[in-house]
């Protein structure tokens, strides 16, 4: 059955016409453009596709599209704060090498967030916890863990622009790396 | 994995969810979290014509606790909530450890107690894609001759696997249903049939509304002991929960133990209880124990490992399980050898 | 100072893949496109009578139905044996019978169960012991490819290398132990995934989720019967590889004859059901190891004998068995061996290529045995090693030449991080510590006759360059890697290059992400391009700055004299000269490099095949539950030789991920079988390592120099994962006295073995 529904990805409002028993994900990658959330298992398993549903941590792939009528949507193209302002998150995990492949990235960074939104300085503990959900088959977790673990020093960070981000050299890295143990 | 069609119908009144499932008996299937439902939806293992999605339903949401009534937790409540509540944490200690064991992290956010408690048991023989099932073709609750776990028999083996209703069922938790009828309230326990099919006991058109938890009795300590292979995500391979209460000579006067992940329905452990009620819980008596409740768990291979491991697994979480819930006694507890 | 190399820059693909930016294959969406999907067969072991696919075509939204009799039928492979769509027969469950486009994925769905396949079922079999007896059921007509198909043996490596009698001769003692190891699946969180697009000109473009698109394009082009210039195939961002992704796949070639069909893109993505269980395996083997030693702990005689169970289909299978006598002869110095190795298809899921090739099975048993070794002999673990280690300098028994090797100082460097010597078999009960060794390539030739890559650098007027390679950047960090040894090379910021790569008509070739080649193969093909355009450059800037180009350095973006260090130049003012005044021609680099190795003999096994080793040592650190059976690592040190260390972030994450796969091999993957069925294809109940399973990791870069890798760098993709599994299980064995010969060390297996013993709850 087709319904149209109102709702808000990322800050942008949508009325959309979709079927009943389409899912969030599909509705994001297929019909949005927005293929951040990955399908890796299609089944709540991998935790690739989640996303934050009225700030709370959803998984895609075992939500309805429907069921988000009026809701506020978060995905990972949305966790920036600006084009030229990162997440701390974002910034942390580039710093660190937390990602490989990447295909478990956007999903690590919003159960991630999800707990920054809480702690923002976590302990380990509390980090697989919170990321227990989230398959990562390349980098072994330790890199991950730490960039979630050392993310807040990069708040207020000049790091959080892309630009001189991608361009911090050495000394720069290692400086950082002082300031969060 | 496509879902297949359904009419997705979302009630913002219990009023209006009741009528709903009354209008159309047996093509409706309620859906809460969605984390157990959508799965099984694109696996093609159950057909519908209507999902009814109560998490907008206001009744069926949020935890109240009154020093008469204990503790009343909306259906639709989230585990998450559940878990994180200072009171549930405090008083409910085994129901926040349970609630908390679940999944992970975004099963929390998503999941709900009575999406927990009426969870759909599982069976490697059936919780499978279609393309899967067409090798060895139906099991018996897909419609085939025989299951496919007991081969020969015909009766559905697939295990309750909710981490919740034991640590409710040894707090003596009662469900409150709503239906056409009106509403009716039943000990948790009742809500279960032992049946792998059809494992829920509630009529056309009705629904769990709420879970009650009585007042736990004084001094008494609960736990929820889980085992799992990796820390997240799983389900129980094993899964106890306990409630004890001692007098202040150290002498058991309440116990409770339920089993989940081992059979077709969370259980108690009367034989088991009976041994602890009325002694001391020394460390033999809790062996004895123990062994009763591994006597009455007949886990079977509906799942990774082997039955008789699981069931050492059974008696290890159950052991567990009432040494931490007596240690949360209020008057103390020390283990003393037999 | 370096400008590039030795610094822990962030990857250059990172922020894309932060912002979710990055695009792998299922993110792209085509204007028109179709949805493809394959109908599997659900029979290990059947012929196929008769397809009727009237039913499926005439469900609206469908737009073609391909069987195996609509394509050419050609087979494929390492030693071909297997075709894009089955048709005379399938051999496992999940064997690929028929492909559908249709407007969406539930049409396609739908359209699946209307196609009508009779089958006439044939026996199967599961093990390969018993496909090996007379009688079993052939899976593979005989041909010249297949050793002695009514014994379903597809290959048999038998070789010998020193004098084996004589060796076992020389030994005071001789250990002699059976091990097995269990099939397992990559597991990337991406599924293979295809978009294929077709023009009426008559042109095939595949994105594909790959390793190795030249590789690809071959087989495509080979089967659909184009020449090369008319498959392209293109490499989006890969969500993961580990091998599994890198051979043509039926989601490669269904989804091109689909969209030829039709004349529109069509995508083929896997379900998480699909990429575990009918992909491709590590093959489960059974290596049975004599070892002969000296008293005072010298290996001298040793014989394997292998079996490995191919599954239904070669893959990269012949390879693997040819390359497993390497795996002996090259860690430790063994001047006596004999194998004899044996690939056997059975009706299970085909195995192929996964990190490793073969080295993590051989490995798990042979540092098992040393272990034992050191037990019986009274020699410690460290000792034991030290008695046997390669050296650089060496030749191998079967000719492979040791050029740089830190095995010695590795196995110091761990035993020293974790007083692993003052805490062996001194630990409470429960507690211990195990030592494993490990090694692999840096490149194979075996399939080809050349094992190479090339590349090009462009310089542009602004200082920053573009460098093309065919290399496969599968999430292991290539194009980082690659871009640094272009910016170390042109004496230019990293952050001013810009990759493009993978891509079969744009780039250059390069055969592919595996071998552990890609930082050494094309590495070398970079370097030397970017070493062409810096001969250039500096030409030009000797025009500029009056001085010759021998006494010029580029560094960090500035050329400068050395002898008159005032004179210097901007890289861009020496580019924006060389365009102004030079030839009239931009500036463009070009290298090319072929390993000067041989190609694999698999009569002989001899040869050089790869033309460096990378080398490690690993000490596990384990605590296990006597009462669960489960053993958790608390502590992984790897102490590791991959050369010139380029970029030690990366490394880190290569060495942490490959413990994680190592671990997760080690005790918790597994697939439960029923006659060929996988009854657990999920990643619910493939148990993959999740963040709380993951041990401390610790990693200590044992430099070498490589002289023939690039800036002295060696590969370091694969042979960290291959000693996980022995220094796990060696951990175990020192924890609690239980030697586990079987792979995984699951609970139950744990307190089994307790219980024999006597311990236990």
């Amino acid at each position: 059955m087709i319904r149209g529904i109102s709702l808000r990805v990322n800050g942008v409002a949508y009325n959309l016409h979709i079927q009943d028993h389409w899912t969030l994900l599909d509705v994001l990658r297929a019909h949005l453009g927005l293929t951040g959330a990955k399908k890796g298992c299609d089944s709540g398993v991998c935790g690739a596709c989640s996303v934050h549903i009225d700030g709370g941590l959803a998984l895609a792939c075992l939500t309805l599209a429907a069921e988000c009528e009026g809701c506020e949507v978060t995905t990972v193209e949305g966790l920036a704060r600006s084009p030229h302002e990162l997440h701390p998150l974002q910034a942390s995990f580039v710093f660190y090498g937390a990602t490989q492949c990447g295909i478990c990235t956007p999903g690590m960074l919003m159960a991630a967030k999800a707990l920054y939104d809480r702690d923002p300085r976590p302990t380990r503990e509390a980090i697989h916890d919170a990321v227990g959900g989230n398959i990562c088959r390349c980098t072994g977790y330790a890199k991950i863990v730490r960039a979630i673990e050392h993310a807040h020093v990069f708040e207020a960070s000049r790091l959080l622009d892309p630009k001189a981000l991608m361009q911090a050299q050495g000394e720069e890295a290692e400086l950082l790396a002082e300031e969060s143990r | 994995m496509s879902l297949p069609a359904f009419k997705y119908l979302r009630p913002d009144s219990l009023e209006e969810a009741i009528f709903l499932l009354g209008s159309h008996p047996g093509e409706i299937m309620i859906m809460a979290g969605g984390t157990d439902l959508l799965v099984s939806l694109k696996q093609k293992l159950f057909q519908t014509a209507r999902v009814l999605d109560v998490k907008a339903v206001s009744e069926l949401r949020g935890l109240e606790f009154t020093e008469t009534d204990g503790l009343k937790v909306g259906a639709a409540t989230r585990l998450s909530d559940l878990a994180a509540d200072k009171l549930v944490q405090t008083r409910y200690t085994g129901v926040a450890e349970a609630a908390q064991s679940v999944g992970a992290a975004a099963h929390r956010s998503m999941g709900t107690l009575g999406g927990n408690v009426c969870l759909n048991n599982r069976c490697w023989y059936f919780n499978q894609s279609p393309t899967w099932r067409t090798t060895f073709g139906s099991c018996y609750r897909l419609g085939g001759e025989s299951c496919l776990v007991a081969k020969g028999t015909a009766r559905c083996r697939a295990a309750y696997c909710g981490d919740t209703a034991p640590s409710l069922l040894v707090m003596g938790a009662q469900v409150k249903i709503g239906g056409p009828t009106g509403f009716r309230t039943v000990p948790l326990d009742e809500l279960y049939t032992g049946d792998g099919k059809a494992s829920i006991r509630l009529a056309p058109g009705e629904l769990v509304v709420e879970i009650t938890v009585p007042i736990p009795e004084v001094g008494v300590g609960t736990a929820y002991r889980k085992y799992r292979l990796r820390d997240s995500i799983d389900f129980p391979l094993a899964g106890a929960a306990c409630a004890i209460g001692l007098d202040d000579e150290g002498t058991c006067t309440h116990a409770r133990i339920a089993l989940t992940a081992v059979g077709s329905r969370p259980e108690r452990c009367p034989q088991a209880e009976d041994v602890l009620a009325g002694r001391k819980l020394t460390a033999g008596v809790i062996s004895e124990a123990v062994e009763a409740a591994r006597s009455q768990a007949r886990p079977l291979r509906t799942t990774v490992m082997p039955p008789p491991y699981r069931r050492t697994m059974v008696a290890l979480m159950v052991r567990n399980a009432i040494r931490a819930a007596a240690s949360r006694c209020e008057s103390g507890w020390e283990e003393y050898p037999s | 100072m370096t400008t590039a190399i030795r610094k822990r820059l962030p990857r250059n693909d990172a922020l894309q893949k932060v912002t979710g930016d990055a695009q792998y294959a299922d993110d792209i969406y085509l204007p028109g496109m179709l949805y493809g999907k394959l109908l599997r067969s659900p029979h290990a072991h059947a012929r196929i009578l008769d397809i009727d696919t009237e039913r499926a075509l005439a469900l609206p939204g469908v737009r073609a139905v391909v069987c195996g009799i609509d394509t050419s039928g050609i087979k494929y492979g390492t030693v071909p044996d297997e075709q894009g769509l089955a048709i005379d027969k399938v051999r496992f469950i999940g064997d690929e019978v028929a492909a559908v486009a249709a407007v969406d994925e539930e049409t396609a769905e739908e359209a699946l169960a209307l196609i009508d396949v009779a089958y006439e079922i044939l026996p199967s079999v599961h093990d390969p012991l018993l496909a090996m007896q007379e009688g079993a059921p052939v899976i593979h007509e005989a041909s010249a490819h297949i050793y002695d198909a009514a014994r379903n043996i597809s290959r048999r490596t038998h070789l010998a290398y020193g004098n084996v009698e004589a060796g076992f001769a020389q030994a005071d003692y001789v250990f002699e132990h059976t091990f097995e190891t269990q099939m397992v699946n990559h597991a990337t969180i991406e599924p293979h995934s295809a978009v294929a697009q077709y023009d009426p000109g008559g042109k095939i473009t595949l994105y594909s989720s790959c390793q190795t698109p030249f590789l690809i394009r071959s087989d495509l082009a080979a089967t659909l019967q184009m020449p090369l210039t008319r498959v392209r195939v293109v490499k989006p961002r890969v969500g993961g590889g580990f091998g599994g992704k890198r051979e043509m796949m039926a989601s490669d070639f269904s989804a091109a004859v689909l969209a030829m069909k039709t004349g529109r893109p069509v995508k083929v993505t896997y379900t998480r059901e699909e990429a575990l269980a009918t992909t491709r395996q590590r093959h489960p083997t059974r290596i049975s190891l004599r070892t002969g030693v000296t008293r005072g702990g010298r290996v001298v005689a040793k014989e394997c004998h292998m079996i490995m169970e191919n599954g239904a289909y070669n893959g990269r299978g012949p390879d693997i068995l040819g390359s497993c006598p390497n795996y002996l002869t090259v860690l430790y110095r063994t001047p006596n061996i004999h194998f004899d190795g044996y690939l056997v298809y059975t009706n299970n899921p085909p195995g192929s290529a996964f990190r490793g090739f073969g080295n993590p099975q051989i490995r798990f048993a042979d540092d098992s045995q040393m272990d034992i070794i050191a037990a019986e002999l009274g020699i410690d673990p460290v000792e034991l090693r030290h008695l046997n280690v390669r050296e650089a300098g060496d030749v191998t028994p079967n000719k492979a030449i040791i050029t740089s090797c830190g095995l010695r100082e590795c196995v110091e460097e761990v035993d020293r991080a974790t007083d692993f010597r003052n805490r062996w078999g001194k630990l409470p009960f429960g507690q211990g510590v195990g030592l494993a060794c490990g090694h692999h390539t840096c490149g194979f030739k075996s399939l080809l006759p050349h094992d190479s890559s090339a590349a090009v650098v462009k310089l542009n007027d602004d200082g920053t360059a573009n460098v093309l390679t065919g290399a496969s950047d599968v999430g292991q960090g290539s194009d980082t890697a690659l871009g640094m040894i272009a910016a170390e090379e042109l004496g230019i910021p990293f952050h001013r290059i810009e990759m493009t790569t993978a891509d079969t008509e744009v780039t250059p070739m390069d055969l592919g992400s595996y071998a552990s080649r890609v930082t050494f193969i094309a590495g070398h093909a970079v370097r030397l391009a970017a070493a062409d355009a810096k001969s250039q450059l500096l030409e030009a800037a000797a025009d500029l700055l009056r001085t010759p180009p021998q006494d010029l350095v580029s560094e960090n973006g500035v050329i400068c004299s050395l002898e008159h260090p005032e004179r210097s130049a901007l890289v861009e003012e020496a580019i924006q000269h060389h365009l102004a005044h030079g030839p009239g021609s931009p500036i463009l680099g070009r290298g090319a490099y072929n390993a000067p190795t041989d190609r694999l003999n698999r009569e002989t096994g001899e040869g050089n095949t790869s033309p460096a080793y990378s080398f490690g040592a690993q000490v596990a650190e384990v605590k296990v539950d006597p009462e669960t059976g489960r053993v958790r690592v608390i502590r992984m040190t790897s102490a590791i030789d991959c050369g010139v260390p380029l970029n030690p972030t990366a490394i880190e994450g290569q060495v942490e991920g490959s413990v994680a796969g190592g671990m997760g091999q080690a005790l918790l993957e597994s697939f439960s079988q029923h006659e060929g069925l996988i009854l657990n294809p999920s990643l619910l109940e493939y148990r993959v390592p999740l963040a709380g399973e993951m041990p401390d990791m610790d990693t200590i870069i044992v430099e070498t120099e490589e002289k023939e890798g690039p800036f002295g760098a060696k590969g370091v993709g694969e042979f960290v994962q291959i000693p996980t599994a022995a220094a796990i299980a060696n951990a175990v064995y020192d924890a609690i006295g239980v030697r586990i010969h079987d792979l995984p060390i699951t609970p139950d297996k744990i307190l089994a073995a307790l219980s024999k013993k006597g311990v236990g709850t």
